[in-house]
């Protein structure tokens, strides 16, 4: 019993349309259901076998909201068996007991329950009693199915579809209203004046009725009705002619052909109506084929009955998509759907422009001419108007020239010219097969004399790059609009496009990228000539920098850094450059920026700190926003740029002016310096042996050569100086022999100066002319110098400089060495030395003594350094005592001399000898001897 | 529920229709008869096609029968010119109101004789329901002009035939009447036309 509650619920709910009657069986078992169960519970219980009672009515079928009273009726029987009265009777919905307040005890076997709403009731409404006033007996149960009656369907409205020539459909359709919970039944009724038409019944749906049978021209009343167990409705009836509300089908086999004209397609078509039903009036739609915008015929071209029209006012050579509908001529019924499209292609006319014309001058190869590219586009197809087949250009010449004109057949759109220097009228028309087009016209050269455009402006609109500018004063025939991308890896390639001379402006037709730099240049031609082009650069979108620029010191200073970058190029820029951002910071610091114009390329940061790192990158900002470049570092300097100079130079300036006045302290002190540091040694080339020397020069030069060769000991450092001296000194002593002594005295001078220098730090100059100045006092002052080199030689241990003395010196001995009285006094130097001292001061042959001395302290291969500082002691010993100007005292010096040489003296002795015996020879050449002494002094082995 | 009287369907409403009224039924009605003709035609052209020879031969022309209980259209034409506009019609509606009946008899007949002949079963079912709707107009246009209407029709074509040949006789008979009824409603409703103008 429980069980079968959900399911009797549902099909009361369920009860709209047609599971009413199945509803209703549901019932009928359920009651046979109870009835058994009331039977067989008595018969166990009271051993009854027949019903102890009923309620009434019997499954009533109640609407929503309404009240409602329900009779139980006890059969006597029972009375009597099992002592049952109605005032016993409990009611019962389902599980639960009704209030004993809707109870109402008729007599004592009725009674009643009354509900004041029914949407309180369920499924079962049972019947029982407490039989021995205790256990719960069933009695009997109803069903209970609860539901409204149908509202009054609405909104009916019919339509007759038609489905073939002579199938027709008619279709009604309304609102049924609310849901009734119960099984509804709708019928479509339909009369004619004198005849009801049979019900149409609808099929699964509770909304709509197809009615086949369709009568035109004989008015039918349509309606419908809404019934189920609570009641029934019946819609407004609507009254019409069925030929009044016909949807045709559209028309069908559509052809669209050409005619004659080239502005006309002629359409024709079925119509799937007969005549005999309906006259049509026809809607016709066209568009070109590669657009989707429809145009249509004026509805009142095509408000008759027809099965075909031409359609008119349409371009030349071009394909059409034609589509039509149809309705009842008298416009009442529904539009049919648009016909299937069918598309035409309307006939060839002359091409209704001229190409667009321009030229590129290329480079001529000749003064006296130049190749002109002539280049036009191909027309639109609104404006070729057929098949484009060829072009013709005619070149004519203006005068002065008086070639004829020259006229070219091409297929393609451009044509290479050389022509000779002048100007022509190029024209250029487009022929298809029905004619040839009007002419473009280009003067070529133009001069560019004519006025040009002003004010040019290029900036993107509606997602295109749009070009404008101010017109010139004079009227202009035409403007070529020419550009080209900027690119650093491809040239500029250019495209063009022509506008009418009465535009201010165009957007550029062309495949324009974005984030590219695009040069635009606007050309107006006039009839005559054309104005210079003017050029404008454009994006037609801009963007961030694709980099930034790498920035560089080109200078690190103290406080200032002076930065370098290369500009981006045109493929990084993505956009107008409008400036560059200089961020730096040092490593812990802010960052600080600057804004650097875009035409700059160097910039100098200043103030920043000294010694210092800095972190310094550079952004290129577009419009769109900057990018930045890689960080570069740099330290500043620890010292500006003057600071170091101002601080080496005064020192150095310093360190000179003391010198400066070293040597100034020098020279005004030289007198005395002199006689502390060069005692005054005599001059041998003063003696008066160089007056009479000449007489036996070839013997001198030959006994010193002879005796020059064992001593092979000899460097040749000085050989080249010396020979410079020597050719000096020759030709002078060429021009005078008598100037001798003072050309000697050069020489010794000069030798004095490239020692003095070692020694005194002094310029050689310097030197020379000092001792040029002091040329009266000469005597002395040559012979100091002399005897300096010789020290020098010693303690910087040249072998070279001695060569220089011992030679010099020698050949004056050697002059007098002739003399048999000086040789034997090999083992007596002191007397020789002695000797060369008076000679000095008379100018005698006395110097040999000297040449001896200094042959005898060169030979000496030995020396010890000990001995060349006793020697050096001693010499300055001999200076002091020179300057203090005592002779004697001089030879006591030369003698402590040959003793500290003492250890080679006998050896020395032989070669003196030798040397005396070589003199003679040496002496057959008289004029050159001193130089050649010198010469041979350098290579004279001992 | 209420039973709404159409204005048309009886005589004592005539006195409601407007004269725009009547002459909107006459046209409405002409154009039935435009209809009926045409599809009279074709369904004698139909008919005649299914029932094989003779009837399918060109030549094809037997007189011209009486058919029981269908008043016959064999007036000469300038008498029935003659005839008043309400004895036209009441010819019309004689005729129409007779004409379902047996072109429904016929409908039995070839569904008998030519089971797949489901184009001319549709067509006689079609031209039956014509001739109702016919005869409810012009019923409804008598009424409006006032014209009595003539006596219930009596019933079909009588017992079965005795063979096929003489029930596709028949058939062939009602549809050539039914066709010459229609040219003759044609005709008449054309005259009315032009009497009651829009």
């Amino acid at each position: 019993m429980g069980e079968r509650d959900p399911h009797r619920a549902r099909a009361v709910r369920d009860a709209a349309g047609t599971m009413y009657k199945m509803s209703s069986q549901w019932s009928w078992v359920m009651n046979a259901l109870y009835i058994s169960m009331s039977v067989c519970s008595l018969g166990v219980s009271g051993g009854l076998v027949q019903s102890c009672g009923y309620i009434i009515p019997e499954s009533p079928v109640l609407t929503l909201g309404s009240n409602f009273t329900a009779l139980c009726i006890l059969n006597e029987s029972c009375l009597d068996f099992g002592n049952i009265r109605a005032n016993q009777i409990i009611w019962k919905i389902k599980n639960s007991v009704v209030p004993k307040e809707q109870y109402r005890v008729i007599n004592r076997t009725v009674s009643s329950v009354t509900f004041s709403d029914t949407s309180t009731l369920a499924t079962p409404l049972t019947c029982n009693v407490l039989a021995d006033g205790q256990i719960e007996q069933n009695i009997y149960g109803i069903a209970v199915t609860l539901g409204l009656p149908p509202e009054k369907p609405e909104n009916l409205s019919c339509i007759v579809h038609q489905m073939s020539k002579t199938k027709f459909i008619m279709t009604c359709t309304w609102n049924p209203g609310r849901d009734t919970f119960l099984a509804t039944d709708f019928r479509l009724k339909s009369q004619w004046p004198l005849e009801t038409l049979p019900d149409c019944e609808p099929r699964g749906v509770n909304n709509s009725c197809d009615i086949f049978n369709v009568q035109f021209f004989v008015n039918l009343e349509v309606w419908v009705e809404a019934k189920n167990a609570l009641g029934k409705a019946e819609s407004e009836h609507i009254d019409f002619d069925p030929v009044d509300i016909v949807k045709p089908l559209p028309p069908h086999n559509l052809a669209v052909n050409s005619r004659e004209l080239p502005t006309v397609l002629k359409l024709s078509w079925e119509n799937q109506i007969t005549v005999v039903v309906m006259e049509l009036k026809f809607n016709i739609r066209y568009r070109i084929s590669d657009s989707s915008d429809w145009m249509e015929v004026p509805p009142e071209d095509t408000a008759s009955h027809r099965t075909s029209f031409t359609v008119q006012s349409l371009k030349p050579y071009t394909k059409y998509v034609f589509s039509l509908r149809c309705m009842k001529k008298n416009g009442l019924g529904y539009w049919s759907d648009w016909s299937e499209e069918k598309s035409g292609v309307t006939s060839e006319a002359k091409p209704s422009k001229g190409p667009p014309l321009w030229r590129k001058i290329g480079i001529s190869h000749s003064p006296n001419s130049w190749t002109v590219h002539l280049i036009w586009k191909e027309l639109d197809r609104s404006e070729a108007n057929g098949i484009i087949l060829k072009y013709e250009v005619t070149v004519r010449p203006r005068p002065p020239l008086s070639c004829p004109p020259e006229k070219y057949s091409v297929n393609s759109t451009n044509l290479t010219l050389n022509l000779t220097n002048g100007t022509y009228d190029v024209t250029v028309t487009a022929h298809n097969r029905i004619g040839g087009s009007p002419p473009s016209v280009l003067l070529i050269p133009a001069s560019n004399s004519k006025a040009s455009v002003k004010d040019i402006k290029a900036f993107p609109k509606d997602g295109k790059l749009w070009i404008e500018w101010t017109a010139p004063d004079n009227s202009v025939v035409k403007y070529v609009i020419e550009w080209c991308m900027v690119s650093d890896s491809s040239d500029c390639s250019t495209e063009w496009q022509q506008e009418l001379g009465t535009s201010q402006g165009t957007f550029l037709k062309g495949d324009i990228k974005p984030f590219k730099c695009y040069l635009i240049t606007v050309h107006p031609l006039y009839t005559n000539g054309q104005g210079n082009g003017q050029s404008t650069k454009a994006y037609l979108q801009q963007g961030m920098p694709a980099k930034g620029p790498t920035v560089q010191t080109k200078k690190v200073g103290k406080a200032e850094a002076v930065l370098v970058w290369k500009p981006l190029s045109v493929d990084e820029q993505n956009g107008f450059i409008r400036y560059y951002t200089i961020l730096y910071r040092t490593v812990s610091g802010n960052e600080t920026a600057v804004n650097v114009d875009p035409s700059k390329t160097e910039y100098t940061l200043s103030p920043l700190s000294s010694d210092t790192l800095y972190m310094v990158k550079m952004e290129a900002h577009t419009d769109e926003g900057g990018t930045s470049g890689p960080v570069f570092t740099f330290t500043t300097q620890k010292f500006g740029k003057g600071e170091i100079e101002a601080i080496v130079v005064p020192v150095c300036l310093a360190f000179l002016l003391s010198i400066l006045l070293g040597v100034l302290f020098c020279f005004n002190k030289r007198d005395l310096i002199k006689k502390h540091i060069w005692p005054n040694v005599p001059d041998p080339s003063k003696s008066n042996i160089a007056q009479w020397s000449p007489q036996t020069p070839t013997k001198h030069n030959f006994s010193s050569k002879a005796q020059m060769y064992p001593e092979g000991s000899f460097t040749d450092v000085s050989v080249v100086e010396i020979e410079a001296d020597d050719k000096k000194s020759f030709s002078e002593q060429d021009l005078k022999p008598f100037n001798l002594l003072k050309k000697e005295k050069n020489t010794s001078e000069g030798h004095s100066s490239g020692i003095g220098g070692s020694s005194c730090m002094s310029s050689p100059r310097q030197s020379v002319s000092d001792s040029d100045e002091s040329e009266s006092a000469q005597n002395t002052s040559s012979t100091v110098q002399y005897s300096t080199v010789v020290l020098n030689g010693y303690r910087d241990q040249i072998p070279s400089v001695q060569i220089f003395s011992r030679s010099e010196s020698t050949q004056p001995l050697l002059d007098s060495e002739e003399k048999p009285e000086d040789n034997p006094g090999g083992g007596e130097n002191a007397t020789p030395r002695q000797q060369y001292f008076k000679q000095n001061s008379s100018q005698d042959e006395t110097n040999t003594d000297g040449s001896h001395f200094e042959r005898a302290k060169q030979v000496t291969p030995p020396v010890n350094e000990e001995d060349l500082v006793g020697l050096a002691q001693l010499q300055m010993s001999g200076h002091s005592s020179q300057l203090c100007g005592s002779g004697p005292e001089r030879n006591k010096t030369e003698s402590a001399l040959a003793d500290a040489l003492s250890p080679s003296t006998e050896g020395q002795i032989l070669r003196l000898e030798t040397m005396g015996i070589n003199t003679a020879t040496v002496d057959e050449i008289p004029k050159s001897y001193m130089p050649q002494t010198v010469r041979q002094g350098g290579y004279m082995p001992q | 529920p209420v039973d709404h009287a159409n204005l048309l369907s009886s005589a004592s409403s005539s006195s409601s229709l407007s004269q725009q009224e009547v002459a909107t039924k006459i046209k409405q009605t002409h154009r039935l008869t435009v209809l009926l003709k045409h599809c009279s035609e074709q369904l004698l052209a139909e008919y005649v096609r299914h029932q094989g020879e003779p009837f399918s031969s060109p030549d094809f022309q037997p007189p011209a029968v009486a058919v029981p209980g269908l008043p016959s259209p064999s007036v000469p034409p300038e008498p029935w010119q003659a005839l008043s506009d309400g004895k036209r019609l009441w010819h019309l509606v004689a005729a129409y109101t007779t004409l379902p009946g047996l072109l429904g008899s016929v409908l039995r007949q070839q569904a008998e004789l030519n089971p797949l002949a489901s184009e001319l079963h549709r067509q006689l079912e079609a031209a039956a329901r014509q001739c109702r709707g016919l005869a409810g107009n012009l019923e409804g246009i008598m009424g409006a002009l006032g014209v009595p209407g003539p006596p219930p029709p009596s019933s079909s074509l009588g017992g079965p035939p005795p063979s096929a040949f003489l029930a596709k006789m028949s058939g062939y008979h009602v549809c050539r009447l039914h066709r010459d009824w229609a040219m003759r409603s044609h005709e008449a409703l054309g005259l009315l036309r032009t009497k009651y103008p829009l």
